[in-house]
């Protein structure tokens, strides 16, 4: 691909882009091929370096907003918990004293306490889930990204054939294209699966289901086991790592 | 004092100062592992949560697969964790040998002197020292003790199943009850002066 007709490539280059963030603990990187120079990248292979990167970057930033979304779920599911026990003990007492009135009168102060703490928790979560949809818009604008890198490559090679379409090592960008549509599918499913936990978390009654929503918050069932390997192979093959 | 019983002596002294080390290195290895246990037991507290959600819950609608992908993120994590506490295992094994080496090797030292050391030498004590077959009697036992704890907890992940949520909560318990090898091995060198 000749550098001067890929127009995109020259374009104002993203603050968030670059290398990966330091934080993560990756294991030494391998041996990288020696017939790729990253320092003299065509302007598209650059871009999609970029976008790798940031793929990178969006998915720990999504990481953290799951853990602290976990535990503010854990929160809700304990608030409820001993609200439910806590009135039940209130019912026993109501039954067993003859003074009713003064123990329905402190439950109802209780009950308001709690739902003051639940209501707390509950924007938490909704804020949580409000961030995870602001990533996921980011995610899907990567995946247009690539894809409009893409469309651009299959035009150009339209014009001049015979060009080599692969840009870093083994990949074609439609590879790339691919991956990224495959992982901002798993995480657009597990958006809304926050959704529904988020909306539905606080009112539910029964143990089961609370921990179940609890426990499918924190461990993600949508998002495969596969999404970490598409992460790295794209992060190996950008040269990343 | 004669060579022989020098011999035998300071062979047991250094045993028991491994011993006492690897006790320190097993109680360490073991407190690490609680963390495992710990999550294990949360994780099918989870799992348990997950079967018994009701069928009909309208939620569920909307995520017809949830409740198998959720089952399968669940299984795969206590795989995980149940591997760590196979690597727990290996460590304690290590312990469990070394001081099995250190039963046989002084087992070993006496059984070469036994002849020159005659059964009154053997049998004698002091105020401040116990008798080498005392000392060696005690070190049969540690190892004996610390050989069946680790073959208790080899028996107890082989027969882990995952989804026995009853089986699973009892774990932590089950798992954690070797406090009386403290005691034991704390006793017996108390009386010998490392």
């Amino acid at each position: 691909m000749s550098e001067s007709s890929s127009g995109k490539g020259s374009g104002k280059r993203r603050k968030s882009s670059g290398t990966p963030r330091k934080s993560d603990s990756s294991s030494p990187s391998p041996v990288k091929s020696p017939s790729v120079n990253y320092a003299k990248l065509s302007p598209m292979a650059k871009k999609v370096r970029d976008v790798a990167a940031d793929w990178h970057n969006l998915i720990q930033r999504w990481e953290v907003l799951n853990a602290s979304g976990a535990s503010v779920s854990n929160k809700i599911v304990n608030c409820k918990l001993t609200n439910i026990e806590s009135q039940d003990a209130a019912v026993v007492t109501v039954e067993q004293t003859s003074a009713g009135f003064t123990a329905g009168a402190g439950e109802a102060a209780d009950a308001d306490g709690m739902s003051k703490e639940l209501e707390g928790f509950c924007n938490q979560l909704t804020d949580t889930y409000n961030a995870m949809a602001k990533l996921l818009e980011k995610m899907k604008k990567l995946t247009l990204n690539l894809k409009g890198q893409w469309e651009l490559q299959q035009y150009q090679s339209n014009k001049d054939e015979g060009e080599s379409s692969i840009l870093f090592q083994t990949w074609p960008i439609q590879h790339f294209y691919e991956v990224s549509v495959e992982l901002s599918e798993m995480y657009s499913r597990e958006l809304k699966l926050k959704q529904g936990i988020s909306e539905n978390i606080a009112h539910r009654s029964d143990r089961h289901t609370m921990m179940f929503l609890a426990s499918s918050w924190l461990h993600q069932p949508y998002i495969d086991n596969r999404s970490e390997l598409l992460l790295e192979s794209m992060l190996v093959e950008t040269g990343h790592r | 004092m004669m060579q022989a019983e020098l011999l035998t002596r300071r062979q047991l002294k250094s045993a028991y100062v491994t011993v006492e080390k690897q006790t320190v290195r097993w109680k360490e290895i073991h407190q690490n592992s609680d963390q495992y246990v710990n999550s294990l037991c949360n994780l099918s507290e989870q799992l348990d949560s997950c079967e018994r959600v009701p069928e009909k819950t309208t939620f569920l609608k909307d995520f017809p697969d949830l409740k198998i992908r959720l089952r399968a993120k669940l299984l795969g994590e206590m795989e995980k964790m149940a591997g760590k506490l196979r690597e727990t295992l290996c460590s304690l094994q290590e312990v469990s040998n070394s001081i099995s080496r250190q039963y046989a090797a002084s087992m070993h030292t006496y059984q070469t002197h036994a002849g020159e050391l005659g059964i009154h030498k053997v049998v004698q004590r002091s105020a401040t020292e116990p008798s080498v077959a005392d000392m060696l009697e005690w070190l049969g036992d540690i190892d004996r003790a610390v050989r069946e704890l680790y073959l208790q907890k080899q028996f107890l992940l082989d027969t882990l199943k995952y989804d026995d949520t009853r089986q699973m909560q009892s774990l932590h318990r089950r798992w954690t009850q070797d406090s009386n090898l403290d005691t034991m091995i704390m006793g017996m060198s108390y009386h010998i002066i490392l």
